[in-house]
């Protein structure tokens, strides 16, 4: 029940107050001045609504709540300060309505004490401010995500990749959308059952594609395998599988995850790269051929203009001026042979065609033979040579011509590379199981971003004077080769430029107990017994001038220049030794020998190539046809020499 | 953008020359409602929300355009352009937009027959011998007062508290009410119009002006009516006997009478009519 004569206005929850439209204070109810701190009596001196406001209340007051209140018939909520008796701020809410009673126009008010209200509506406000900032934070977190996700499938659909999932518990594979653009499949495709997605793999690519999940599943453990898949145009795609397996808490494997990766260009390049490298190989070979044949030509017009220099050397004991051309010739000659040499060496090399003939060496004699060739380079750079020797005979295991080679082109190189009256020093020493051969120049020294190149192909400095020889850039890539070919190793060291430069050549000693086979001392001078020898060569140069050189010996000589001639001849002139070429215009060297040796006149003719290759399957090809022995160009005169003086009569 | 869209505009009457009216701080144009369909009877009455404020459209407010009450006299000089009126205009802006008529008529005089100040007051704060009402640290409670109330909840806070974020037409309701603004902007603005002096430019002004001032105004008291009076070169002073800051809504036929009076006084007519 509701008590009887409750003053509901003057006891209200609320301030309550009613005034004209001047601010006139008409009516104020007991708990608005309560709250503001009067009593009854001191509140009746307030006399305008005005007085009631803090200054700037009353401003807004006036400001906007009047206006609205007139505009509208009614406001609500605004907050406004009031002053307490002891001058105190107190927020309240108020609430005002228009009423008009006959002619009069009253508004009435409603206030409500804000501090608690004010410190909830803060409270909100700060609720508000952080779950807007949550919200702003989960959406850039969203759009972060999103944009990972964006950047993600951008790199799976530049790397040709996607996602594949086989749902075991399920039996469904899924495809991300990456995969189904590489397989160029739509998402409602009917591959997602695996029977259907099994069938896309070549047949022949299959089994390995299961094996590989199997043994996944089997160890628990990542995979890999390649396979070709079928992609909705027909085509085959290369593809490249990078999974796993994932296993439920009870152990059994209910997916499988994988990443595929498109490799179709990957192998299409692939091949072209193979491709490519072919037709490299292949130019490569071409140009070790052309190497060859341009050696073998320079080669060719060489043997008559060296042959014929001996035959100026025998006369030119009758004229003293003579012997200065000759010396001249001679060294030049001796140059361009070593040129050409080492160009057919090389490409031998290269092409694996250079067999060593290996045999005990003394290596100090190898040396001496090497600086003799060398010495006339190096006097006409007017060069001083120190050489130090070991105290004993120190054997090497190795190819006395190759040996000769690596330390000539040393020797030939330091003269080149050292400005006019330098030093050389060449020393041999042995140091435990190897000997080491050091020449060290004075001479103009090799940059250091040099020295790494130095033993490639094609590679050269240039030359210490103009009288030096440019040479083609083979002699130290050929140095190198020998001596790795003898099991040693060759280094350079150069402090730099003009500080000269030292090569040390390694190779191993020959275990003592190896037999040592000295070969035979054959003095140049022993006599020789007088034979019948048939040459036979296209080149006329070169058969006409050797023929010369072996009437010195006091040999019978014959020339053939086609392989049916020197059958024909060998009717007619009944030679004891044929010397022949292979390479001959009408029938080659091969077949002359067969030829003769069907024939009885052949019997007991001492038959030999003179060929440009040297390999054993050549050495054995001649032997095959019926040739005693096989000379490799460039003919080797003291050894064609030393063969025939021990063909019996 | 159109500016009728961007203002609001609205024309009532007719025929008639043009009168344009300018509505004052925290409110917008319903305020001239007791006293625009009268005028309506003889004059063409254009009706605009000042930028941030109404119906306005507040994606073209910018807190450093709208910096000085000077934007908004450009942006009456639009709407003056906007209504293609043949003839000058009589302007009637209450409070702050009796600042911004000021400037605009200084700006463009042959746009303006003439203005009607309602309640003005080019400075709120006492300066030496000029008595504007208020101190610094007043204006600076009222700013205040203002802020707390536009609390953030009143408009955005809404739907959120109901919420009903998703339902943009039930807070849509909810924050629509009359006199509503951004509770950001109209911080910003009762900074920029309570914080205004344009004092100096009163001398500037070369159209007629009739001053409204009301008997009892807290906001503008009577002697800022007097010292426009004595600035403006052409002022004419008339004084309402009203409480308030607003008489065209509480004693809005006071105000039309004293309009008719100095629209005759100055023969304001279409220039048709001539």
């Amino acid at each position: 029940m509701i008590p009887e004569n409750i003053d509901f206005f003057e006891n209200a929850a609320c301030g309550l107050l009613i005034c004209g439209t001047d601010g006139a204070i008409v009516r104020v109810n007991k708990t608005f001045y309560k709250w503001l701190g009067y009593s009854e009596s001191e509140f009746t001196t307030k006399s305008n609504i005005d007085t009631l406001f803090t200054l700037g209340s009353r401003f807004y007051f006036h400001a906007q709540l009047t206006p609205l209140l007139q505009l509208e018939g009614a406001v609500s909520e605004f907050l406004l300060s009031l002053k307490g008796k002891n001058g105190e701020r107190v927020p309240m809410l108020v609430n005002a309505a228009q009423q008009i009673d006959g002619h009069i126009t009253y508004n009435s008010f409603a206030f409500f004490l804000a501090r608690e209200r004010h410190s909830y509506e803060q409270q909100l406000v700060t609720a508000r401010e952080s779950a807007e900032n949550s919200s702003r934070e989960l959406l850039e977190t969203q759009k972060t995500l999103k944009e990972n996700q964006y950047f993600l499938g951008l790199a799976m659909k530049s790397a040709k990749m996607g996602v594949w999932n086989y749902d075991l518990v399920s039996s469904r594979i899924h495809f991300s959308e990456e995969l189904l653009v590489l397989m160029g499949l739509s998402k409602d495709c009917s591959y997602h059952k695996p029977q259907n997605f099994y069938e896309l793999i070549h047949p022949d690519d299959l089994s390995q594609f299961d094996d590989a999940i199997n043994t996944a599943i089997e160890k628990n453990s990542d995979y890999e395998v390649e396979f070709r898949l079928k992609h909705s145009s027909g085509s085959w795609l290369s593809m490249e599988s990078r999974g796993n397996v994932i296993f439920n808490s009870e152990r059994i494997c209910t997916n499988i995850l994988s990443i595929f990766i498109d490799i179709s260009e990957h192998k299409n390049s692939q091949k072209e790269l193979a491709d490519a490298n072919k037709q490299l190989a292949e130019a490569d070979r071409k140009k070790d051929e052309f190497l060859a044949t341009l050696g073998h030509e320079l080669r060719n017009p060489l043997a008559p203009i060296r042959n014929v220099l001996k035959l100026i050397e025998h006369d030119s004991e009758c004229r003293q001026n003579l012997n200065d051309y000759y010396s001249m010739l001679n060294r030049h000659m001796t140059q361009i042979e070593h040129i050409v040499d080492d160009l057919l060496e090389v490409t031998r090399i290269s092409r694996g065609r250079l067999e060593l003939k290996r045999t005990m060496v003394d290596i100090c004699e190898v040396t001496r033979m090497a600086i003799e060739s060398s010495s006339a380079l190096i006097e006409a750079g007017n060069h001083t040579l120190d050489v130090t020797f070991p105290s004993s005979t120190v054997m090497i295991y190795g190819d006395p011509t190759r040996l000769n080679q690596i330390i000539v082109n040393l020797l030939s190189n330091a003269a080149k590379y050292t400005p006019k009256g330098g030093h050389i020093r060449l020393s041999v020493q042995s140091i435990g199981t190897s000997i080491e051969i050091r020449v060290k120049d004075s001479g103009i020294g090799i940059p250091p971003e040099k020295l790494r190149a130095i033993f490639n192909m094609f590679t050269q400095l240039e030359p210490a004077s103009e009288r030096g020889q440019g040479g083609l850039g083979i002699g130290l890539a050929l140095v190198k080769q020998l001596v790795e070919m003898h099991e040693g190793h060759v280094e350079v060291y150069s402090p730099g430029i003009n500080e000269g430069t030292e090569f040390t050549v390694t190779v191993p000693i020959a275990p003592s107990s190896e037999p040592i086979e000295q070969p035979a001392s054959e003095e140049e001078g022993q006599s020789i017994s007088p034979k019948r020898i048939l040459i036979v060569d296209d080149n006329e140069d070169a058969a006409d001038s050797l023929g010369l050189l072996l009437e010195f010996d006091g040999h019978i000589i014959k020339v053939a220049y086609s392989g049916k001639k020197a059958i024909e001849v060998t009717e007619t002139f009944r030679p004891s030794v044929i010397l022949s070429d292979i390479g001959l215009p009408d029938i080659s060297g091969y077949e002359v020998a067969k030829i003769l040796r069907r024939q009885e006149v052949s019997k007991g003719i001492y038959m030999a190539a003179i060929s440009g290759w040297g390999s054993q399957k050549d050495k054995q090809r001649a032997l095959e046809a019926g040739f005693d022995q096989h000379f490799t160009k460039p003919l080797n005169l003291p050894e064609l020499k030393s063969a025939l003086r021990k063909i019996p009569l | 953008m159109n500016l009728v869209d961007r203002h609001n505009i609205k024309v009532i009457g007719e025929r008639g020359p043009v009168i344009v009216l300018g509505h004052g701080f925290g409110c917008d144009q319903t305020m001239w409602k007791h006293v625009a369909p009268i005028l309506a009877n003889n004059y063409r009455v254009v009706l605009y929300d000042l930028m941030g404020c109404g119906k306005s459209d507040i994606s073209m407010y910018s807190y450093s355009k709208y910096n000085s009450l000077n934007s908004y006299a450009m942006d009456l000089l639009e709407v003056i352009d906007e209504i293609n009126s043949n003839a000058p205009v009589v302007f009637v802006g209450h409070s702050v937009s009796a600042n911004i008529g000021l400037l605009a008529s200084i700006e463009s005089p042959n746009k303006f027959h003439s203005q009607v100040m309602v309640s003005p007051s080019p400075c709120f704060i006492n300066n030496g011998d000029y008595n504007g009402g208020f101190t610094r640290a007043d204006i600076e409670e009222l700013c205040e007062a203002v802020e707390s109330n536009f609390l953030k909840w009143s408009t955005s806070m809404a739907p959120i508290i109901m919420g009903a974020p998703e339902k943009p037409k039930l807070s849509a309701e909810l924050g629509e009410s009359f006199c509503r603004t951004e509770p950001e902007i109209a911080h910003h603005f009762a900074r920029v119009t309570f914080f205004a002096d344009h004092r100096a430019d009163l001398p500037k002004c070369k159209i007629p002006t009739l001053i409204l001032q009301c008997t009892d105004d807290f906001i503008a008291p009577t002697s800022v009516g007097d010292y426009l009076k004595q600035k403006l070169p052409k002022a004419t002073l008339v004084k309402i006997k009203n409480v308030g800051h607003c008489p065209h809504m509480s004693a809005p036929q006071a105000c039309l009478g004293a309009i008719d009076d100095f629209l005759k006084e100055y023969e304001f007519k279409h220039p048709a009519i001539l």
